[in-house]
């Protein structure tokens, strides 16, 4: 009687368990690696505002410091988005009956404020502070990258744990000068961050509570 | 039996939300949780702000009102003629960093009114801080234009407290006593030297 299964079934059956494992082992290692792409983060993605704010025209162009209008930066957790009452008296009245900046005007006249479309956004799990940054010596561009270039802004950086941690596992190179820190373009110097570290009182935080709280 | 399934039932069910509050294609990992977040729209009040208005008369304990000369920038009616705070170099390095922020914009860094955003804004353009008239108003009615605004020029007490209103107030008056290259001089950052650049040439042809 020839056997039940020929002899080939065996390659077979190697093969199954080998590909068993690969997808066992695979798909995982995959769907971590896809959630840390830019597609996943939607890092580099412009956002569209219902005003087509550009920020080459206010921050390179007129030279605004980027505290004129997100000014609760340094002083509570959260950047802020300027109301539209900061945006009328440097825009004549002829520029505010321009269509671009109608809303601006509806907002400005009704009193309602106007919705911007976030662009950076963490997950509800996560704390987190512009002011401890900020006045420790962490720039915008560190974690926003070069605003001043981009006429709708993106997410720069994937916001993700892991490039959280990084710096917060050493935060010294990152660090430059308060008067720095809306610098656009800041050439880091290397002896300086320590010092900075030791100026500012600068800890490395990387237990779970300091963000998940 | 039946009463162990219900259990499970009930506590199965606990962990249930309403599909319209999870993230699409999320696995609900808490990432939108059920707190009101600043800036938020509140899509259940008349006013769609989650953030609410201090009610109508009332005003916040740290308010300018009941904090005497400080607060308001007035003594018996009248504007004050001193920085009521100590002029320190800590001051005047507060005021220097929210001068170039909050009125080096308009005002220019040296003061002159020759900053970019003046150039565009077509009349009335914010004017020179370093005129003799501007010179003569009392600190205490700068501290006032600095708080409510004048004219075109909005208020600023939204962005700086009493004492950094204060410290720009000693700042400018500090910029005014200076010469102008010593005021470059003093500048440190990048943007506000582009700032002073334009200021300077500005200055150079008003005296030609
Ligand atoms: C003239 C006012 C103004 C200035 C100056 C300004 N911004 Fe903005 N910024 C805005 C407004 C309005 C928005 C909302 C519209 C948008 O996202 O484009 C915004 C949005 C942003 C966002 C996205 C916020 C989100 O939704 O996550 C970032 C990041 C940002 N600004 C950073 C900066 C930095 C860094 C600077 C300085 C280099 C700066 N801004 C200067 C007005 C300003
Ligand atoms: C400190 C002054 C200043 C502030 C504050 C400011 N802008 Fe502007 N903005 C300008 C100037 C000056 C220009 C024109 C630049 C040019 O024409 O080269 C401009 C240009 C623009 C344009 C392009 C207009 C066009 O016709 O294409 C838009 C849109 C705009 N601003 C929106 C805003 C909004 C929204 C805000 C409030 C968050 C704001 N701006 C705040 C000075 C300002
Ligand atoms: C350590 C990194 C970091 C630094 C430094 C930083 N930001 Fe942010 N910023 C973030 C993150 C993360 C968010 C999203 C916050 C959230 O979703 O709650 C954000 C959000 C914002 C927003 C949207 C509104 C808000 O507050 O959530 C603005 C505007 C903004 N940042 C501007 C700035 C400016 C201007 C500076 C410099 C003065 C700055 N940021 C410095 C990380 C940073
Ligand atoms: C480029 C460097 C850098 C990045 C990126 C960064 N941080 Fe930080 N973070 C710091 C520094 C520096 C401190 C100040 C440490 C100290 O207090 O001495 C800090 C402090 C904090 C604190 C304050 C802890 C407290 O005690 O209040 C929180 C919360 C925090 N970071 C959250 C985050 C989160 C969330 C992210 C990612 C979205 C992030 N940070 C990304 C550098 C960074
Ligand atoms: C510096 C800030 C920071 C610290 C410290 C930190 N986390 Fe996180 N964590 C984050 C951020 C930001 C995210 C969100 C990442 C994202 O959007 O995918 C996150 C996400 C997570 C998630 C994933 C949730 C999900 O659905 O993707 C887990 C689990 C987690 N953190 C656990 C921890 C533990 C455990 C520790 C301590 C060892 C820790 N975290 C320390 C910032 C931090
Ligand atoms: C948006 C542009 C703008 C900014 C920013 C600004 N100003 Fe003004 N300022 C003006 C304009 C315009 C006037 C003229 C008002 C008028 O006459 O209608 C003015 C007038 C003044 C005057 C009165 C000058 C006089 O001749 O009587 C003083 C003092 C002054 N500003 C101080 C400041 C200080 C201090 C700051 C910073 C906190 C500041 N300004 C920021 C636009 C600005």
């Amino acid at each position: 009687m020839p056997a039940l299964f020929p002899h080939w079934t065996n390659t077979l059956a190697r093969a199954t368990l080998i590909a068993v494992l690969c997808t066992l082992v695979g798909v995982p290692v995959a769907l971590m690696a896809w959630v840390r792409t830019p597609n996943a983060t939607r890092q580099y993605e412009p956002v569209a505002q219902p005003v087509a704010f550009d920020h080459r025209i206010h921050v390179t162009g007129q030279r605004i410091d980027c505290r004129y209008c997100h000014y609760s930066a340094e002083r509570s957790s959260y950047a802020g988005i300027p109301p539209t009452s900061v945006c009328v008296p440097c825009h004549s009245t002829a520029w505010m009956s321009s269509d671009v900046l109608a809303p601006v005007r509806q907002s400005v006249s009704s009193g309602r404020p106007l919705r911007w479309n976030r662009v950076d956004a963490l997950p509800g799990f996560v704390y987190f502070n512009h002011a401890i940054h900020v006045n420790k010596g962490v720039g915008c561009e560190s974690c926003h990258g070069r605003v001043d270039r981009m006429a709708q802004v993106y997410q720069a950086a994937p916001l993700t744990m892991s490039w959280c941690v990084n710096c917060h596992r050493n935060p010294a190179p990152h660090l430059r000068p308060l008067s720095a820190i809306t610098t656009m373009g800041y050439v880091s110097q290397r002896e300086l961050g320590p010092q900075l570290a030791q100026k500012y009182h600068v800890r490395s935080l990387t237990t779970c509570t300091t963000c998940h709280r | 039996m039946n009463r162990a399934c219900v259990l499970v039932v009930i506590i199965v069910a606990a962990a249930c939300t309403k599909s319209s509050e999870r993230e699409p294609g999320d696995f609900e990992r808490m990432r939108i949780q059920q707190r009101d977040e600043p800036y938020a729209a509140s899509g259940r009040l008349a006013i769609d702000e989650r953030m609410r208005h201090p009610p109508a008369g009332t005003m916040s304990r740290e308010s300018e009102a009941d904090s005497g000369a400080i607060g308001s920038g007035t003594s018996a009616g009248q504007p004050v003629t001193q920085v009521p705070l100590a002029v320190t170099p800590e001051l005047l390095a507060l005021g220097h960093e929210k001068f170039d922020v909050f009125c080096a914009v308009c005002h220019g860094a040296g003061g002159f009114g020759g900053s970019i955003v003046a150039a565009n804004m077509g009349a009335p353009r914010p004017p020179s801080l370093r005129s003799a008239a501007v010179q003569a108003l009392p600190p205490g009615f700068v501290f006032n234009i600095a708080t409510k605004g004048i004219g075109r020029m909005p208020p600023y007490a939204p962005q700086l407290t009493a004492r950094e209103r204060w410290a720009v107030v000693a700042y400018l008056e500090q910029l005014q006593r200076s010469t102008s290259t010593s005021a470059e001089q003093r500048e440190d950052s990048v943007r506000a030297i582009g700032i002073r650049g334009i200021d300077s040439t500005l200055a150079a042809e008003q005296q030609r």
